[in-house]
C-alpha cells in the first residue's frame, strides 16, 4: 500500500469511527457558568442552568446524572420504607411486652392481696388481731403506693411526650412566621 | 417506643398493673387531650410526620454526608 493510499485509508477510518476518547468524570468537566455541589464525594451540577451547561460541554452526561439520581432517590425511598416497617414492628412488639408486664403486675398484686386476705383472716380467727391488721394494711399500703407512684410516673411521661409535640408545633410556627 | 407514635398515652408497666388492683374507677386510663378536634388532628399529623422524619434520619444516618459547596 502506498503512503498516499494509506493516508487516505487512515482518513476514511477516522471519519467513520472516530477514536474513542477517555471520558472524564463529571467532576473534572469544567466550563463557563458551570457550578457544582459536592454530595458524598460526588460533584453534581447545582441548578438547572448548570445541568444545561454540562450537557453543552458533554452531551448526554446530564441525562445520565439525572438517571442515577433518580435511581438513588428510589433506593433511599425503599430504605426509608423498610425503616418505617421495622419501627412499626418493633413498636408493636414493645407494646405487647408492656401490656404483658402490666398483666403480670395485676396477677402478682391480686395473688398477694388474696393471700394476705386469707392470712389476715386466719390470724384474726386465732386471735392475732394486731398481726392480722398489720398484714392486711401492709399489703394494701404497698398496692396503694404502687398506684400512686404509677399515676405520677404516667402523668410525667404524658407531659414529657406532649412537650415534644408542642415544641415541634412551636418550631413549625416559627418557620411559618419566617423566624 | 417512639414518643411520636405514643404521645397520647403513657406506656404500661408492671407497677401500673399492681396499682390497677386499686383503680376501681379506671382513673389510670388517661390520654393527652387537645382543645379542639382540629388541633388534635393537626397534632396527630405532625407526630406522624415527625416519626417518618426520624425513620428517614435513621435510614440516612449510616452514609449520609452533608452537602458541601464546590465550584467547578
Amino acid at each position: 500500500m502506498s503512503n498516499r493510499k494509506k493516508r487516505r485509508g487512515d482518513r476514511g477510518l477516522s471519519r467513520a469511527n472516530p477514536p474513542l476518547q477517555p471520558v472524564p468524570p463529571a467532576g473534572q468537566i469544567t466550563g463557563p457558568g458551570l457550578s457544582r455541589i459536592q454530595i458524598n464525594n460526588v460533584f453534581l451540577p447545582r441548578s438547572a442552568a448548570d445541568y444545561e451547561a454540562l450537557d453543552r460541554l458533554d452531551p448526554g452526561r446530564a441525562a445520565k446524572i439525572l438517571q442515577l439520581q433518580e435511581e438513588m432517590a428510589r433506593a433511599n425511598l425503599r430504605r426509608e420504607e423498610a425503616q418505617t416497617t421495622h419501627r412499626i414492628a418493633m413498636e408493636s412488639k414493645q407494646q405487647a411486652h408492656d401490656q404483658r408486664s402490666a398483666m403480670w403486675g395485676q396477677v402478682a398484686a391480686w395473688s398477694i392481696a388474696i393471700s394476705a386476705l386469707a392470712g389476715a383472716t386466719y390470724l384474726g380467727a386465732i386471735g392475732q388481731t394486731t398481726a392480722s391488721i398489720g398484714m392486711a394494711s401492709s399489703v394494701v399500703g404497698a398496692i396503694a403506693l404502687a398506684f400512686i407512684q404509677s399515676k405520677r410516673s404516667n402523668a410525667a411521661e404524658r407531659i414529657k411526650k406532649m412537650e415534644v409535640v408542642a415544641e415541634a408545633e412551636r418550631g413549625l410556627r416559627r418557620i411559618g412566621q419566617g423566624q | 417506643m417512639s414518643e411520636y407514635t405514643s404521645f397520647l398515652f403513657a406506656r404500661s408497666s408492671f407497677l401500673e398493673g399492681v396499682g390497677r388492683v386499686l383503680d376501681l374507677g379506671a382513673t389510670m386510663t388517661l390520654y393527652n387531650t387537645s382543645p379542639s378536634a382540629e388541633i388534635a388532628d393537626a397534632r396527630a399529623l405532625l407526630a406522624d410526620r415527625l416519626a417518618l422524619a426520624a425513620d428517614s434520619d435513621a435510614a440516612w444516618s449510616e452514609d449520609h454526608v452533608e452537602p458541601q459547596e464546590a465550584q467547578g
